[in-house]
């Protein structure tokens, strides 16, 4: 098995801090442990293409295991269903069931990690078992590879998690000069010399076979599903040098484009007042800082607090003092159509407030008991020209704008006040 | 006459400052990089109050290694913090303001006669928030997130070496990198990240258990988190 790991790069840790670290070999028992324990104890979740895969090879395994069991009980003497081949099927998918949950859910919660590993080992073995039983007693490892590929897919998820990375012919060539294949091997030729009558060679190279072809599909799947994610990485890496050229452009075409005619106004008179130059400055941040956050909302959800930040800015810059929303509300998160909404609303606020010479503008949640308030809406007041009520889901409570001409902070009921 | 310290990458803007602050009658000493702050500044330069921008992208430190350095120093020296207080930064500004005792958060879009009023107001020993970045800040400061409550994400030398490493990294590591990295096991590494999940929860931090959460915390809190983890690590050695 590889056991290539990326570098840490730029970690400091100090030569007296190391501990004795673990010998290549005792890294590759490390490794093998982590791979038994499965994915979710190093805390995978499927949320991927690659959660997905495996996923699916879980399914692929159960849905082989059932039928292949299934079929063999009813065939074996060509009748109905025998009652004993039943259980021993429903056993094969309970256990299959039980070693794939622990491996891709349970195991998140499972300590310590050798209980984890022993379990899910043993797990594994009395499958073998069962299925051998529901094939009549024949040992028919060869027709167990679906076992052997859901195995390899679920190592390539743990390995993945774990951070290393897989390469197939490496893998193969350490499985086959490993300690534990000569032991299989030696014990194998040892049962043929010393075991009882019917343990023939043929028996011992059918079943050498047989679990050779599982652990040749195990590697197989597994560097496939690693061969997958590494593309996809790729991908993901090409699609962000893309979005960095993107980006670019966007600084070159919109940035310097909108600046360049506001320095050539300047230069050539063409500005009346600085307070002009100032406004189209404004703007532009304000545009800025918007496109600044339309990219952010790609990868995160944004709150109240970065929507209402350009528009205090820009109404800032006109001498309006800014009521900002409390941080238990600013923080509260908002999907894509609620951003989009307040940002929207803050816009036609803040242009009627500024026509209004307004003195001090907010927003302010009218509520601030999410619990009593069942519908939250944005509200703006008819003294900015607008009434609207829409809905905020994101925010926790009854959202009201307000502006007021009169000086900062106005008393609670007298003129100027809030409209609340 | 009273000095005041700006800690500023881009100098433009610094020198902004600077002369708004020379206007109002201070003497104003400017520092584009932060590792011109050093050890001894605050009495080098007789400081009476620092002004300090967070992000430094360029460099190694950022602004909050500034402020920790200038309040090891001196811990009643009036702090503020300069910024463009935007989305980017509010989790190294949560973080700041939980840690350190500032005296001033000041936006860089404040008009210039908000500006000299928040001068005034922490130099007559009160203390001034910006309503732009009242909007990324609780009220008050969370009780178990100063300076000494990253001594409680630490409970062996162990999670001190894990912390670092978190902490210093670039991008976040995994088992194995860190495995590697540290010489213990993955699982070692796998039940100290439990560990510093729990410690995590104790300090109001919910649901960061995972490494790259681990990871993304650390870098957020890097040198409040490496001046537990030496202190710890010194106090093993002893």
């Amino acid at each position: 098995m590889s056991t290539r790991v990326g570098t840490l790069e730029g970690a400091a840790v100090r030569a007296d801090e190391r501990t004795s670290g673990p010998t290549a070999r005792g890294s590759e028992v490390d490794t093998a442990v982590a791979v038994v324990a499965g994915p979710a104890y190093w805390g995978w979740r499927p949320t991927s293409a690659e959660g997905l895969a495996g996923a699916a090879g879980q399914v692929t395994l159960l849905a082989v295991l059932c039928t292949a069991a299934t079929a063999r009980a009813v065939d074996t003497d060509g009748g109905p269903v025998v009652l004993g081949a039943v259980a021993v099927a429903l056993a094969t998918w309970a256990t299959a069931a039980s070693w794939a949950a622990l491996g891709l859910h349970l195991g998140r919660t499972v300590r310590p990690l050798p209980l984890l590993a022993l379990l899910r080992l043993a797990l594994l073995v009395v499958l073998v078992g069962l299925w051998g039983a529901a094939q009549d007693g024949r040992v028919a490892l060869l027709e167990l590879w679906p076992l052997g590929a859901a195995v390899g897919l679920e190592s390539s998820l743990s390995l993945r998690t774990v951070g290393v990375d897989v390469r197939g012919r490496e893998a193969l060539l350490r499985i086959a000069t490993s300690g534990a294949h000569v032991g299989v091997v030696l014990g194998l030729l040892a049962l043929v010399v010393l075991a009882p009558a019917g343990f023939t060679a043929s028996t011992a190279l059918s079943l050498y076979v047989g679990a050779a072809v599982n652990v040749v599909v195990a590697v197989a799947a597994s560097g496939i599903l690693a061969r997958v994610a590494r593309r996809a990485d790729a991908a993901r890496a090409s699609g962000r040098a893309e979005e960095a050229q993107q980006r670019a452009d966007w600084i070159h075409d919109e940035v310097c484009g909108l600046l360049l005619p506001i320095r050539q106004d300047v230069r050539s008179g063409g500005v009346a007042s600085t307070a002009e130059v100032l406004e189209r400055l404004d703007q532009l941040d304000l545009e800025l800082r918007q496109a600044q956050l339309a990219l952010a909302a790609e990868h995160h959800r944004l709150s109240v607090a970065d929507v209402v930040q350009p528009w205090a800015r820009r109404i800032r810059q006109h001498g309006v003092r800014v009521v900002p929303p409390p941080w238990e509300v600013a923080q509260a998160r908002l999907d894509d159509d609620d951003r989009y909404r307040l940002g929207r609303v803050l816009g036609v606020a803040v242009s009627n407030a500024l026509a209004a010479g307004a003195a001090a503008s907010g927003c302010r949640c009218g509520d601030m008991a999410p619990r009593r308030c069942r519908s939250p809406s944005l509200t703006t007041p008819a003294a900015w020209a607008m009434t609207r009520s829409s809905p905020v889901g994101g925010c926790t409570g009854c959202w009201r704008s307000f502006t007021t001409r009169s000086r900062w902070p106005p008393s609670p009921a007298g003129p100027g006040s809030p409209p609340w | 006459m009273t000095t005041c310290l700006i800690v500023d990458d881009r100098r433009f803007i610094a020198e902004v400052y600077r002369g708004m602050l020379t206007d109002l009658g201070h003497d104003v000493v400017v520092a584009t990089d932060p590792a011109q702050v050093g050890p001894t500044t605050v009495t080098d330069m007789g400081l009476d109050l620092a002004l300090v921008d967070l992000s430094f992208p360029d460099h190694d430190r950022n602004g909050q290694d500034v402020l920790l350095c200038l309040h090891r120093q001196a811990p009643t020296l009036p702090l503020a913090v300069l910024s463009q207080a935007d989305e980017p930064f509010q989790e190294l500004l949560r973080h700041t303001h939980d840690a350190l005792p500032l005296r001033a958060l000041i936006s860089k879009d404040l008009l210039p006669e908000e500006f000299a009023g928040a001068i005034a107001t922490v130099l007559g020993g009160g203390t001034y928030v910006d309503p732009l970045m009242q909007m990324y800040l609780p009220a008050r400061r969370h009780p178990a997130r100063g300076l000494a409550g990253y001594r409680r994400l630490i409970g062996h030398a162990g999670h001190a070496r894990l912390w670092r490493a978190l902490a210093t990294a670039a991008d976040p590591p995994s088992y194995a990198d860190l495995s590697a990295h540290l010489g213990t096991s993955h699982n070692t590494v796998r039940n100290y990240r439990d560990d510093l999940g729990m410690f995590l929860q104790a300090f109001g931090l919910d649901g960061v258990t995972s490494l790259v959460s681990l990871h993304a915390f650390a870098r957020a809190t890097r040198p409040f988190l490496l001046h537990a983890v030496d202190a710890h690590l010194a106090k093993d050695h002893r």
